[in-house]
């Protein structure tokens, strides 16, 4: 090993912190590149399930909360594709790049921004038990060993708890309201249910990897997920909704909800893009890119000038 | 917030009859703006779209407020209750998008009308409308910036940039005029001392005041006093349109709590 990498790893493991401008061995930057740019572009896709529903938001005040929900996300991508951009700095990489690979589909994005949300009740779900789902990986990323990237989720899981706040109200609505609007609630829970045991990857593995050793994740995917259900789980039950899963209980001796095959092999399908709004979404985005190519070039001379 | 104290029932209708007019235009255009995020140029106009979003779409609930306050009906029973024949926004606020030109244009004249209009505010009889005035002149403020930095990159952006905005200035041109359109009601709001003068008075001062602003970039701005009567209910087909989405979910059950 040679000794720069040697000092490194001694800075990681006395819990030192990794600024921008420290030494950083390439494969610490790639990996935290990677978490990095897949997180900014989970932020951008997903903003897109939800913009779908702020033109039928039902009401002025959801319609004022879900429009500054959608603009937390997408501004939440534009912190974190800047925190990219200087890691990515010496591979020639720029946040265009980044959004050229998202765009064309080379790039990862999180599973659960590649479902329908078919109903109002599917942005209540989304919103509590996506955005809870969200919470619980980005508060374990709070203690990353790359500082620029730990600044600034710091400010995003303070936004993000407040959209918690505003999906569990309508979730809260819904359950108190007629019969047609529960029905619509118990759907919704039944579509999401899977992508959200989905949402923190497989289980089983290692937690010996560089990632952890360099101190870039600190959390079991498995952890993480049983952190989510230990939180949510009974929340869900108290609200009289049945999750779509009969083996799902809880182990006492160890504390942890056991739940039934969540099918893994649909999990790897929509992560290398077959998901059933993939294409739609994308090709959204790639819309938008094609429409303003001229206001690209317009700001280019105005700059220039 | 209290309003139309004193007031008769009369009185109080035109009130109500006006608030309603300003409500609907800042919903419409609320509603236009924030199909915007996530498809806008930039990330960056994403998120300042959304904003300009909200605020217009807080002031209409505000003024909504008013208009019940005036014993009108609740503010999410206006906003989505009421079909595009008991609407009064100009025709220019409720056009589909367009191009990037076209929001830009449009917002901009848009926000230099509601400058004025608000302007009136300032010195009316009514406390709540001094009150708005303050809060909305003060986000009004950032609108017109944001409308000032884009016609300028748009005017100086090239051939391209600069014909699609001449053309969307041509288009909100043509629309353009009801936003000041005179109405049978206005003489009775100055005569109660609510508004300083009829704001279809204000024409002649925002045409020129338009025009001053484009200018320097080569660019004109020639208003025609024809064009369809949104004020006056006279509607595009997109209006319905709009309308349907917005009150796709909320129609669904008007008395279920959302």
């Amino acid at each position: 090993m040679d000794m720069d990498l040697k000092d490194f790893e001694a800075r990681i493991a006395r819990g030192e912190l990794v600024e921008a401008d420290d030494f950083m061995p390439d494969a610490y930057r790639r990996q935290c590149l990677r978490l990095i740019v897949t997180h900014a572009n989970s932020e951008l896709m997903g903003a897109l399930p939800e913009r779908e529903w702020i033109p039928r938001a039902p009401g002025l005040g959801r319609k004022l909360a879900i429009l500054s929900k959608v603009q937390d996300e997408i501004g939440h991508a534009q912190m974190i594709y800047r925190v990219a951009e200087d890691l990515a700095a010496p591979f020639g990489i720029t946040r265009q790049d980044m959004l050229d690979d998202l765009i064309e589909g080379r790039a990862k994005f999180h599973n659960v921004f590649s479902y329908p949300a078919p109903t109002w009740a599917d942005v209540g779900i989304i919103a509590w038990l996506v955005d809870g789902a969200a919470l619980e990986t980005q508060g374990a990323l709070l203690k990353t060993s790359y500082a620029p990237y730990a600044r600034i989720l710091r400010r995003i899981c303070a936004e993000e708890a407040v959209h918690l706040k505003h999906g569990e109200d309508i979730v809260l609505t819904l359950a108190a309201g007629t019969p047609a609007q529960r029905a619509m609630l118990q759907d919704a829970l039944a579509r999401w249910w899977r992508p959200l045991l989905h949402f923190f990857g497989p289980p089983g593995e290692g937690t010996n990897s560089d990632a952890f050793r360099w101190r870039i994740r600190t959390a079991s995917n498995e952890a993480l997920r049983q952190g989510f259900l230990r939180k949510y789980v009974p929340k869900i039950q108290r609200l009289g909704l049945v999750i779509p899963d009969p083996e799902l209980r809880l182990d006492e001796a160890s504390g942890n909800w056991l739940y039934g095959d969540p099918d893994w092999d649909e999990f790897w399908r929509v992560i290398r893009g077959g998901g059933l709004q993939t294409v739609e979404r994308l090709s959204l985005r790639r819309l938008s890119r094609a429409e303003h190519s001229w206001v690209v070039a317009a700001m280019r001379r105005d700059s220039a000038a | 917030m209290e309003i139309g104290r004193g007031l008769d029932a009369g009185m109080r209708a035109v009130l109500r009859e006006y608030v309603r007019t300003l409500a609907d235009d800042e919903l419409v255009l609320g509603h236009r703006d924030s199909e915007w995020c996530a498809f806008a140029p930039l990330i960056e106009e994403d998120v300042a779209f959304a904003s300009i979003a909200q605020d217009e779409l807080a002031h209409a609930q505000l003024l909504f407020g008013l208009v019940e306050a005036l014993g009108g009906k609740s503010p999410d029973v206006l906003a989505f209750g009421r079909g595009p024949e008991m609407m009064r926004n100009a025709v220019l606020v409720e056009r589909p998008n367009g191009d990037w030109a076209y929001s830009v244009a449009r917002h901009f004249v848009y926000d230099l009308a509601d400058d004025l209009r608000t302007a009136q505010w300032l010195q009316s009889g009514e406390g709540a409308f001094r009150a708005l005035a303050e809060r909305i002149r003060r986000e009004e403020r950032y609108h017109l910036e944001h409308g000032r930095t884009w016609i300028q990159a748009l005017a100086s952006g090239g051939h391209e940039a600069a014909m699609r905005l001449q053309h969307a200035l041509d288009r909100v041109a043509a629309d353009s005029f009801d936003l000041f359109r005179p109405l049978a009601w206005e003489g009775a709001l100055v005569r109660a001392g609510i508004l300083p003068e009829e704001p279809s008075h204000l024409w002649g001062r925002f045409v020129t005041r338009i025009q001053e602003a484009v200018r320097p970039y080569g660019l004109t701005f020639t208003p025609s006093r024809s064009g369809p009567s949104g004020r006056e209910g006279d509607h595009t087909p997109e209006l319905r349109q709009l309308l349907d989405t917005m009150g796709e979910v909320w129609r669904s059950d008007p008395k279920a709590v959302w």
